[in-house]
């Protein structure tokens, strides 16, 4: 294993730039093992010489993308963590049916590769189908590498054998030769969008639900505030902030799951 | 809890008897279904039934059918297991009484995930 070389140092700078993720000193292995690939398939000598063509201020977009794409995860799971979605199932979506709601908007921060937002759509489609029909679903990610796999909806079988249930695969997915493909009446309802979580601008207004989880853990405690406080304002009275599990949020009162209304 | 897992091949019937017993669950095994449905008659209490599909003698199939009709079992969960892949497949599993199914290849967490999600544990 190397030793920590200024190339990391180059990497760490421009991760923490670009999407505020933070990279510590001591994860100088992550420079061989998710940027070497990408500096065999791009045809650069070594990477060093891939780092400073990609991470440099004239760097081409495409390369910086796809660092930003290897050095964030991407592990997720449909319905990931089953207390957030028993709350949202037993408790939120029936409170938004009660209340005369016709329809409710919903930001799926760091979506991924769209298994959260699935999810979502799926559950309100099974619980609230009025609803669900006429909500807006918006799910935003750093990597647009992770958000053109979430806009194709095909999953591979190991992936739609995690957390999805037979009955929910059966109704929602479409079987292709390899892979299992989120029906077009699903997928019709997300809209998915390039979004940096530290970015000045606001996310989306007058969101019912704002979802972020497992990703505040990569920041440090000033950019997570300033994330936080981002989300927060795209939460419209009543509405309800979900993290993970274990992000506590100063954020708000606690709903359980992972769920907060906003102070 | 107590578990029964059904597989004709020795080495699966291990893996998964392992992979249950590290999240908890007592298990027994059965080779074949009719082993499985001996095997039942004779279990004082069952809580789950994990069964592969293909197999000699009585496949999982007809396994749950009879599960379904059983006097003690009718409503024990049963997760069928299997390297059917495909949506049809899931269908008839289902049809035929299968509470889930789940498609090989899977890893651990994903069996001890379904098998938690079928018996609400």
């Amino acid at each position: 294993m190397r030793d920590a070389s200024p190339a990391w140092g180059v990497v760490r700078a421009f991760m923490r730039s670009r999407c505020g993720v933070m990279l510590a000193e001591d994860q100088h292995y992550l420079l061989d093992a998710r940027l070497g690939p990408l500096a065999r398939e791009f045809r650069f000598p070594s990477v060093e010489a891939f780092v400073a063509a990609a991470c440099g201020p004239s760097s081409e977009e495409r390369l910086r993308r796809a660092v930003v794409d290897a050095m964030t995860t991407h592990e997720t799971t449909f319905f990931r963590d089953r207390p957030f979605w028993k709350v949202l199932e037993e408790v939120i979506i029936p409170s938004f049916k009660t209340s005369g709601k016709r329809a409710i908007r919903v930001w799926s921060a760091a979506c991924s590769t769209g298994q959260e937002p699935y999810s979502l759509a799926m559950l309100l489609e099974e619980l609230w189908p009025a609803g669900a029909a006429a909500s807006e679903i918006i799910a935003t990610d750093v990597s647009e590498i992770a958000l053109d796999k979430a806009r194709e909806g095909s999953f591979t079988q190991l992936e739609v054998n995690r957390g999805l249930s037979t009955g929910k695969l059966v109704r929602f997915f479409e079987q292709n030769t390899l892979s299992y493909r989120v029906k077009e009446s699903i997928r019709k309802r997300i809209t998915f969008k390039a979004d940096n979580l530290l970015s000045p601008t606001p996310g989306p207004k007058d969101c019912d639900l704002v979802m972020c989880r497992n990703v505040l853990i990569y920041f440090d405690e000033n950019d997570r505030q300033q994330v936080q406080r981002r989300l927060r304002s795209s939460v419209i009275t009543g509405g309800q902030l979900g993290f993970g599990a274990t992000e506590m949020s100063s954020q708000g009162v606690p709903m359980g799951g992972g769920w907060y209304r906003p102070r | 809890m107590i578990a029964l897992v059904v597989d004709d091949s020795m080495a699966l019937r291990l893996v998964h008897k392992r992979m249950l017993e590290a999240a908890g669950w007592e298990v027994r095994t059965a080779k074949d279904g009719e082993d499985a449905i001996t095997q039942l008659d004779a279990m004082p209490v069952c809580h789950l039934v994990m069964t592969d599909w293909h197999m000699p003698v009585m496949d999982g199939i007809e396994l749950v059918k009879r599960i379904r009709q059983h006097p003690r079992y009718a409503s024990v969960p049963v997760l069928m297991v299997t390297s059917e892949a495909g949506l049809s497949a899931i269908q008839e599993a289902i049809a035929a009484g299968a509470t889930e199914v789940l498609m090989k290849p899977y890893t651990a967490e994903a069996l001890v995930e379904r098998v938690e999600e079928v018996t609400h544990a």
